[in-house]
């Protein structure tokens, strides 16, 4: 068994051409189909929210923010070298507020807890 | 004249959460008036968060700014500051992440430190740094 991931064309009748290489030999063979339009497949691909977990649903209210921020956010050094310290400081920021935004310091503090240590 | 603060986890959530000091203190630093200190500990806790919610490439971005902004020293847990921690641990009873911390900011230097946690009101009942609670 295979599993390929293409894109297709689908004609102006409305049908589905494949062009594509199995690997495998000449006969019968079961075909499963999960067809999506690109342009749908291209915004999840960029928009890249975040996985919410439970308990998290304040925060990151803007995700559409988050999705341009971060597609624009330098990943290497060379990069981040060019920036000004304010930049630097504005991307820390903003950054630091996806992660921390509607968090509580006693989530924090019950994480720093080993009181059996104490008289 | 450049003042040096310890900053604390609690400092970071007080900025993500619009905290008017901490906001202030943000703003001072953008215009280098402090060098801040920053425990590799709080860089787990925050890490923590961003993976919390999914942002793994954001925290890698986060720390490599925080790596390259030069008013800003994250320091690891060196063999000198286990060692002090452990008496600021006994002695004042705190946790061990919270000693650890102080020692940190205690060795490099820090005149004040930033914090929302209240066990740390001990340090300056005691005279051993001054310490700005964000409440």
């Amino acid at each position: 068994m295979k599993t390929l991931t293409v894109e297709a064309e689908i004609t102006s009748d409305g049908k589905l051409r494949l062009d594509v290489p199995s690997g495998l030999p000449p006969g019968k063979a079961d075909v499963v189909l999960v067809i999506q339009p690109t342009t749908l497949l291209k915004q999840v691909d960029t928009t890249q929210k975040p996985i919410r977990q439970p308990g998290t649903e304040q925060a990151n209210g803007d995700t559409e923010h988050v999705a341009d921020f971060i597609s624009v956010m330098p990943l290497d050094l060379n990069s981040i070298a060019n920036l000004s310290h304010q930049e630097k400081m504005d991307r820390i920021g903003k950054l630091l507020t996806l992660a921390l935004q509607g968090v509580e310091w006693a989530e924090i503090e019950e994480g720093r807890r080993d009181r059996n240590f104490r008289h | 004249m450049i003042v040096i603060l310890g900053i604390d986890t609690g400092f970071f959530i007080g900025y993500a959460n619009q905290h008017p000091r901490a906001t202030e203190i943000w703003r001072e630093s953008t215009k280098g008036a402090h060098e801040l200190i920053v425990s590799t500990l709080t860089v787990n806790e925050v890490f923590t968060y961003f993976y919390k919610r999914g942002l793994g490439k954001s925290a890698e971005s986060w720390l490599l700014l925080m790596q390259a902004t030069e008013m800003i020293q994250l320091l690891p847990v060196s063999i000198d500051i286990a060692v002090l921690s452990a008496r600021y641990r006994l002695g004042m009873q705190l946790s061990t992440v919270d000693s650890l911390i102080l020692a940190t900011f205690l060795t490099h230097g820090c005149e004040k430190m930033i914090s929302s946690d209240s066990d740390f009101a001990i340090v300056a009942q005691q005279n051993i740094l001054l310490v700005e609670l964000l409440r």
